[in-house]
């Protein structure tokens, strides 16, 4: 069975994730990256191996902060990355999905993105990253495939 | 009754702005774990019995997440959204400007105003929101195969 690192966040991105990895969930095997100040998540996949990096998202910090929180985070990653194997990175956001989006792609895995259904016309940072490295992109308005000429639009997840 | 919640991101300058607005309802707020303690109405932080608030609301203030959105206009509630800048960007506007022009709730701008939009939300009829057809999983499976 081929293994899916989910990599999800708080805000809305984790209650995207879960409704996929709900419908999702038995065609894979999952290991979940999460981010370190996330706990209302992490509660909600217990059952399930979990790995956390350090949140990239700086909450009103100046830039050459999230730019340390960029490399730890990076750090981190790659040690996941390691322990986990995964075949597949799939994520639909926040920040802490690019490092390990760039990992797979350097060791030859596939790199799924699915961009938040909260964006209509605007790009979110993981979704301007990941972009050029998905091997599929999904977005959730129709509107979007406007701004990703090679985004997908099957629907929205809620 | 008209509550106002934030789900689990705290949203000072929305509670500060109803709590300082002299409103006609009964209002009952849940704040998170933000710093400003209302004087004016009943608060609390969080609660396991959210689904009680919601269905005795008749109205329905909350931030620009997509999530509790989708959730509330989904369930037929009239909802006043307010997008929450206190994030590190401001895509909530991106959400609440669509949900707006499609007539699914009132998108609050300014918040001086939240009793115009009160007014406003209780003369609409807002459509009910249904999420289409989501066929992401057959594909992402499908692709993987």
């Amino acid at each position: 069975m081929k293994k899916i690192l989910f990599v999800t966040g708080s805000g809305g991105h984790s209650t995207e994730s879960l409704i996929l990895f709900e419908q999702i969930k038995d065609k894979f095997e999952f290991e979940f990256l999460l981010e370190n100040d996330d706990p209302f998540t992490k509660k909600q996949i217990k059952e399930l191996k979990i790995y956390e990096a350090i949140t990239i998202r700086g909450k009103k910090e100046n830039f050459l902060f999230t730019i340390f929180r960029g490399i730890k985070c990076s750090i981190e990653s790659f040690f996941v990355f390691i322990k986990s194997k995964p075949d597949i990175i799939l994520s639909a956001g926040p920040g802490i999905a690019i490092p390990i989006s760039y990992l797979g792609k350097l060791f030859g895995k596939k790199i799924i993105f699915i961009e938040s259904w909260s964006r209509v016309n605007t790009k979110s940072i993981a979704g301007k990253f990941i972009y050029p490295i998905s091997n599929q992109f999904y977005v959730q308005w129709p509107e979007m495939t406007k701004i990703y000429k090679k985004g997908i639009y099957k629907g929205r997840l809620g | 009754m008209i509550f106002v919640t934030v789900g689990t991101t705290s949203f000072n300058t929305l509670i500060k702005a109803i709590d300082e607005t002299k409103i006609n309802d009964k209002v009952i707020i849940q704040k998170s774990d933000g710093s400003y303690l209302p004087k004016n109405y009943e608060f609390f932080e969080y609660t396991n019995e959210i689904k009680k608030y919601y269905s005795e609301a008749e109205i329905i203030i909350t931030h620009g997440g997509a999530g509790s959105i989708f959730k509330l206009v989904g369930m037929g509630k009239k909802v006043i959204g307010v997008a929450n800048e206190e994030r590190t960007d401001k895509h909530q506007s991106d959400i609440l400007k669509k949900m707006a022009d499609e007539n699914y709730l009132i998108w609050c701008k300014d918040l001086t105003k939240i009793n115009e939009a009160i007014t406003k939300a209780k003369k609409t009829n807002f459509k009910k929101y249904t999420p289409p057809e989501c066929n992401i999983a057959e594909y992402i499976t499908e692709f993987l195969n």
